[in-house]
């Protein structure tokens, strides 16, 4: 079962959708799964003012990349440095045991983003 | 408000007919008898056993003593398979049957090719048809059985079951059909199609779970599955499951009664549901043959939209569907059905099976069609692989 959380993240997919303007980007995809994650950042001042993201994956994985936005908006790219699978997965309340790895895709995802601009 | 509750995947399992229900009441608690005693609480057990061996034959237009009860699907399929493969051996150890079957013969048959024999898997076209051609140059001296299921879980592809019946007559080969999703849904006739075995389901058709039958044709020799007391003439060992078996003889009744209504009610609403998707929500496909198939199901790919986070979304709105594809723990086992007929690995994962009963209403599809098209917006918005048009 899906948490209040992750149900309510999926069912509204906020932060969905490309940024033009955006500064920091990335493409990861899970060579097992299929799963895609992009991730759109715009950084001004060292802060995430603006996250958008794409994925075509597994409700696990759509779950945690939006989470993943929700979390790093507003934030400075130091912090988001320092957000860790389990904030993630407290954040959603949890995921199914077999859907765990959606929160690695995100993570994976936010780390190319931030590594390079 | 309570959330509208649509039920759409009744080729997983079915809800049971309250009259199923009624019918298999009494003989949990009051008329509990072992079918096999002599007493009256056995003898009432008994008669509703042989009333239901009616019911059942009746449906496929069988006769009563070549129904073998069963539980469920999978243990016909299983008996079928290793009953004729253990019998006939002497004469050969070659069976055939096709890559879209339900893993219930697959996997049996992959336990046969370890015990020795050899299984020829038939393709089939791009629609889900077998391939008659390949099934013919597959036959040879050594085969003792063919296997070729009638309407296909995943796609509703209904197969000539008769032709490759008489194909298999003509050479002396013995032939069995998996018909767990045509049974009770459309007209099925074991002289018309001319098999020698049939495996049938009682929960795909309103009954309960964890019982079926197969249909033997007088004369066929098979090997028992299970050994133990003489019950169904030592065709298969273990007390009758009472309850169940009177439960499938109603559900066979009732389903019989209904079959033109489902050909024409729930035909109606599958294409209604249909048409509406194909109509409002761009780039959409349906899998499989449109003519060749079963009147109650659809399955449709939406593309660059992920199947199972698709099924999720419904199910949040409280619409039940199926996927074929499914992710676990970072893997995807995608569907054979869909793999086999060929095509474009993305669109495959995301299709998705809508499957009706004579359950279903009009509003029920009404409620998908109200529904579905703003969810696969939101989802291809955030797809990255979606470009309309
Ligand atoms: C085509 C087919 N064969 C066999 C089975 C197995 O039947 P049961 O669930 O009764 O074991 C199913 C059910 O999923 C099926 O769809």
């Amino acid at each position: 079962m899906y948490s209040e959380k992750a149900r309510q993240l999926i069912t509204e997919l906020p932060n969905r959708g490309t940024l033009a303007n955006a500064t920091h980007t990335s493409s990861v995809e899970n060579p097992v799964c299929g799963d895609i994650t992009h991730f759109y950042l715009r950084v001004e001042n060292g802060v995430i003012c603006d996250c958008r993201f794409q994925t075509f994956g597994c409700p696990g994985a759509l779950a945690a990349s939006a989470a993943v936005t929700v979390l790093c908006k507003g934030r400075t790219l130091n912090e988001v440095q320092q957000l860790t699978r389990k904030a993630i997965l407290e954040y959603l309340g949890g995921l199914p045991s077999h859907k765990l790895h959606g929160v690695d895709l995100a993570i994976e995802a936010l780390r190319q983003a931030i590594g390079k601009s | 408000m309570k959330m509208r509750q649509v039920y759409l995947d009744n080729n997983a399992t079915t809800p049971v007919d309250p009259r199923v229900f009624e019918a298999m009441r009494p003989y949990y608690v009051e008329d509990f008898g072992n079918a096999a005693s002599i007493h009256t609480y056995g003898q009432k057990a008994h008669c509703a056993v042989e009333d239901a061996r009616g019911q059942v034959a009746d449906l496929i237009r069988a006769r009563p003593n070549e129904i073998l009860f069963t539980s469920g699907g999978t243990e016909s399929d299983n008996t079928a398979l290793r009953g004729v493969a253990a019998r006939h051996q002497s004469r050969g150890n070659h069976i055939i049957t096709t890559s879209i079957e339900h893993s219930a013969i697959l996997r049996t048959c992959e336990q046969l090719e370890k015990e020795g024999f050899c299984i020829t898997y038939i393709p089939v076209d791009r629609k889900g048809m077998v391939r008659l051609d390949k099934l013919k140059e597959a036959i040879d001296d050594q085969t003792i059985l063919i296997s070729v299921m009638h309407g296909n879980n995943e796609i509703g592809a209904i197969q000539s079951i008769e032709h490759i019946a008489a194909m298999a007559r003509e050479r002396k080969i013995l032939f069995h059909t998996d018909a767990v999703q045509t049974v009770g849904k459309i007209g099925v006739n074991v002289e018309e199609l001319s098999v020698d075995l049939l495996s049938l389901s009682a929960h795909k058709m309103h009954g309960p779970k964890g019982v079926g039958a197969l249909y033997i044709r007088r004369g066929v020799s098979m090997n028992p599955l299970l050994f133990g007391g003489s019950h169904e003439r030592s065709r298969r060992a273990g007390t009758l499951d009472v309850p169940g078996i009177v439960g499938l003889g109603k559900a066979c009744e009732l389903s019989n009664e209904a079959l033109e209504a489902f050909n024409t009610r729930v035909r109606a609403l599958r294409d209604k549901l249909e048409k509406g998707i194909l109509e409002q929500i761009p780039d959409t496909v349906v899998n499989g043959s449109r003519t060749e198939r079963l009147p109650h199901l659809t399955n449709i790919s939406f593309r660059s939209v992920e199947g199972e986070a698709l099924l999720i979304s419904l199910d949040f709105q409280g619409v039940a569907v199926s996927t074929g594809s499914a992710c676990s723990s970072g893997t995807v086992e995608p569907s054979h059905v869909l793999t086999a007929l060929g095509g474009n690995q993305k669109l495959r994962d995301s299709a998705i099976r809508f499957s009706l009963s004579r359950m279903n209403t009009k509003n029920d599809v009404d409620y998908v069609l109200q529904i579905l098209p703003g969810i696969v917006e939101r989802m291809r918005e955030v797809s990255p692989l979606y470009r309309a048009g």
